[in-house]
């Protein structure tokens, strides 16, 4: 991972404002090459300033951008190895598609013959052959998107930074594009550092996941570590929905977190932390990992309060000790009915320990 | 209610549209007129052309008249369109005053626009002639120009510009590659519409121009005020003639498709 | 855009220094000679309201009123020939309305002098208009339509109406029709629906050909002294006679400032907006 490969990217201490709103806070990371790295976060967490901090259409307040060795903190964005494929695709509505292909290749005077060939490899890359004398406004959004990436990889930049590529296609286009995405990256090898605010998307390309909120990275890891060991309340929910549960921290050996909700003993997986017994503190437990049973068990007591059947998943919300619980089966269950007691079980290891 | 032809719709445009060309279509039959009197029809002849050709004055005037025009619409396009770009960060005191200053000629009676440069070269003991009609016509040419390059500007989309610097293109070069294409629609009709108001203005001119230079309004006004030669007949067909192949021209060149270089 | 602060001031300021001294340099100097004592052919120091008590006195008031009132005949007839001109144009099929839209483009590239001389050639007594109407029997004698108001009006109505027609119609073009539709299937009358949905909303555009006829409507003595002889006198002559024949720059100035006042408050009143569109 990030440490034992080749450096292509160190961010360190970045920060930047619009006025008096601080947008990156003292933000530090690192991007192996070759990696597929995703930038999680809701609309106005800062992600964007980011991105467009490292191409350079943004200035740092303080802190290093270094790019493949090289300091390029202040450098133009013409003079930094680092492509974009923007929100709006950017294309320019004056040029065909081969002339907006083309055109880093001809800035860049690259001879005619070549920049052909070139053209013709980046379209073939994308699928987008034959498309050469179309213009952007005589073209779907999703060729758009393709004729977009087939420019800014054409340059061969060492960083390829995708602002949420995919955003303004349609679902089933979508979830095309990101097989496609994912494709393309392993293909040509270049570094990808993506920004979303869709989980989904994230969590089926990436090889890291950084999750972003406020400007600083909540937790920076593997689309599994992020997943199934989140470190706050924010990062839980804010992937796959999990249920947040109110705990009192009793003790941790190995890794092995005892925690009480309520009367109920809970053991989660957990990160590190400083907490002495009787500290609050969160269990993070997906809906799929919690079984419902309508015969007392050992579980944790809960009145059913709303069901719902969707998509062959049935989503069981019930109400304990006043926060509400919501348990996913698969398939419908007629047994379960508003208002009945059940019992909700979460089995050792299955939830994880988080802070607020 | 969609956009159909009604009988209303269709015959009351036609109607103002004959009304408009009434005058012109009687100067153009009138400019084969052999006869002198414009109220009888003496024959068909070429003689008013001949005549006009032979008029070096009113050449002469022509000439001034492009060259006036042209100056000032290329001067108030570099002046304006340099100004629109840079207006939002520029550092200088008052510039939003100014820029509404520089709009004022849009909205100040000619007759008052003629009236202050007047007074205002004659205060500077400036010589009138082709430099002080430049200056006066760039002043009222600049508010066309300057509206439709910062209307334009206002709704251009700042992506293309910048994905151009992305992918190296310098500050200069995604400017002459990209910001200038995008523009160019909104300058070049800022610049035909200052042309056709400098070519077509009268009043200003009069006040502006020096004994040496005459524009061609300037020359057919002398002559509507004191005598008229039907020569000024030939002359309203030619500029007519040659309006009207340029604008097929014009859209000959839309109707084909964007070729490729 | 220019982003850096040294190159924007750079790219504003020809523009800036060219608007200090040839559009604010000369309308402060009027401003100033409007209040200077005549001296000669030229003025004098000091400070005076002479200029415009001449200017509010017998002669020049009436011009004043002649040309005002002639400016707002003209805008008026300019008003409802060109709105409804506009406005059908907008709501023909596009290849028809790109058709009105360009003839009337054509001849505004000819100098509207040579078109105007075409109104003599009708006018003239004895000339083409009375040769048809006396042809057709309807008029005895000749009309001498030229050198009387009518006709002046005609080629005001002739010189402005594209400034009107345009501006109508590029905002009738973007009109929504639906909310026409809306209007009609709410039980509004044709009437009543153009009344309380399509004039307000093509308002804007009325307002801009208004400000286009009218300003220039204040000045255009020319048309006035070839199609009116010398009996419209106008302030636009009046100034021009005061300044290329009288010399009397003060005089002209005056003139020139109430002038202005006049046609600013005008603009003024025309580009309030009402809330719904700000």
């Amino acid at each position: 991972m990030a440490s034992s490969a080749h450096l292509i990217l160190k961010i360190e201490h970045l920060s930047k404002s619009f006025g008096e709103t601080e947008v990156i806070r003292d933000l530090s990371f690192e991007v192996a090459a070759g990696e597929f790295l995703t930038i999680l976060g809701a609309s106005g967490c800062g992600k964007t300033t980011l991105l467009r901090m490292i191409c350079g259409l943004e200035e740092a307040d303080e802190g290093k951008i270094i790019l493949d060795g090289k300091d390029v903190t202040g450098a133009e964005p013409n003079h930094r190895a680092v492509n974009t494929v923007f929100q709006s695709y950017a294309l320019f509505p004056h040029m065909n598609v081969y002339d907006n292909v083309a055109y880093p290749l001809k800035i860049a005077r690259v001879q005619k013959d070549e920049i052909k060939q070139r053209v013709s490899e980046a379209l073939a890359l994308v699928q987008m052959e034959g498309y050469e004398r179309r213009y952007p406004s005589e073209m779907s959004g999703g060729q758009k998107q393709r004729v977009a990436i087939a420019r800014a990889v054409i340059g061969q930049p060492k960083i390829l930074l995708l602002d949420e590529p995919l955003g303004a296609l349609d679902l089933n286009l979508r979830h095309a594009m990101q097989g496609e995405l994912k494709n393309l990256q392993e293909r040509l090898g270049i570094t990808f550092l993506y920004i979303t605010h869709d989980q989904e998307e994230a969590l089926n390309m990436s090889d890291r996941i950084a999750v972003m909120r406020g400007g600083s990275f909540l937790q920076i890891g593997t689309p599994s570590e992020i997943y199934d060991s989140p470190k706050n309340v924010y990062a839980a929910r804010f992937i796959g929905e999990a249920n947040i549960l109110p705990c009192v921290y009793e003790d941790e050996i190995g890794g092995r977190y005892t925690v009480k909700f309520g009367d109920n003993k809970l053991i989660l997986r957990g990160n590190k932390g400083h907490y002495t017994a009787g500290d609050p503190i969160f269990a993070a437990v997906r809906g799929e990992k919690i079984l419902v049973s309508a015969a007392e068990s050992g579980g944790i007591p809960a009145t059913v309060k709303d069901l719902n059947f969707a998509g062959g998943v049935m989503r069981i919300t019930a109400e304990a000790l006043g926060t509400n619980i919501t348990a996913m089966r698969y398939g419908l269950d007629r047994s379960i009915e508003l208002g009945q007691q059940v019992w909700l079980e979460i089995p050792e290891l299955a939830g994880a320990a988080v802070e607020e | 209610m969609m956009n159909k032809i009604t009988f209303t719709r269709i015959a009351y445009p036609i109607l103002i549209t004959v009304l408009t060309y009434l005058p012109i279509v009687v100067v153009v039959i009138y400019s084969f007129n052999e006869s002198r009197l414009s109220s009888s029809w003496g024959g068909f002849s070429l003689k008013w052309y001949r005549e006009l050709f032979r008029d070096e004055d009113m050449f002469e005037a022509l000439f001034n008249s492009v060259v006036l025009a042209l100056s000032s619409s290329m001067l108030a396009a570099i002046l304006a369109t340099a100004a629109a770009l840079g207006i939002k960060n520029a550092n200088l005191p008052g510039k939003r005053l100014i820029e509404r200053a520089s709009l004022l000629p849009l909205i100040i009676p000619e007759i008052v626009l003629g009236m202050v440069f007047l007074a205002f070269y004659s205060l500077l003991g400036m010589k009138f002639g082709m430099m002080t009609l430049i200056l006066s016509h760039t002043a009222f040419c600049v508010p066309y120009i300057y509206t439709q390059v910062s209307a334009r500007l206002e709704v251009l989309d700042s992506a293309p510009i910048e994905a151009a610097r992305d992918l190296g293109a310098s500050g200069f070069m995604a400017f002459v590659t990209v910001t200038l294409p995008l523009l160019a629609p909104a300058i070049l009709s800022g610049i035909f519409l200052s042309f056709a108001m400098s070519f077509d203005d009268v009043i200003i001119s009069v006040f502006c121009t020096g004994v040496s230079v005459n524009t061609l309004p300037i020359r057919v006004y002398t002559q509507l005020k004191t005598g008229v030669t039907p020569e000024i007949n030939a002359m309203c067909t030619l500029m007519l003639a040659v309006t009207v192949v340029c604008y097929a021209a014009a859209a000959w060149l839309r109707t084909r498709k964007p070729a490729k270089h | 855009m220019i982003k850096k602060a040294k190159g924007a001031t750079l790219a504003v300021l020809p523009l800036y220094l060219f608007t200090l001294v040839f559009v604010i340099g000369p309308l402060i100097l009027m401003l100033v000679l409007s209040f200077s004592p005549r001296d000669g052919w030229g003025y004098g120091s000091g400070f005076t309201l002479d200029n415009y008590a001449v200017v509010f006195s017998g002669t020049y008031l009436n011009t004043f009123v002649t040309s005002l009132k002639l400016a707002v005949i003209s805008t008026a007839a300019v008003i409802f020939i060109g709105y409804p001109f506009g406005l059908c144009t907008a709501l023909l099929p596009a290849r028809f309305a790109r058709f009105f839209v360009s003839t009337q483009m054509i001849p505004y590239w000819v100098n509207s002098l040579l078109r105007l001389y075409g109104w003599i050639i009708i006018f003239r007594a004895g000339g083409l208009l009375d040769a048809v109407l006396m042809g057709l029997g309807i008029t005895e004698e000749p009309l001498k339509l030229l050198y009387t108001y009518p006709a002046v009006v005609v080629g005001m109505i002739y010189v402005l109406l594209p400034f009107m027609f345009t501006s109508v119609y590029q905002v009738a073009e973007k009109l929504d029709l639906s909310l026409v539709e809306a209007a009609r299937d709410l039980g509004a009358g044709r009437a009543y629906a153009f009344l309380t949905v399509t004039l307000p909303l093509t308002l804007p555009g009325l307002k801009t050909g208004v400000i286009l006829t009218f300003i220039p409507s204040m000045g255009l003595f020319f048309i006035a002294q070839i199609l009116g002889g010398n009996k419209v006198v106008l302030v636009g002559s009046l100034i021009e006679e005061l300044l290329m024949k009288a010399h009397n720059q003060p005089g002209a100035a005056a003139l020139s400032v109430i002038l202005m006042l006049l046609t600013g408050a005008v603009c003024l009143l025309m580009m309030r907006k009402p809330r719904w569109q700000k």
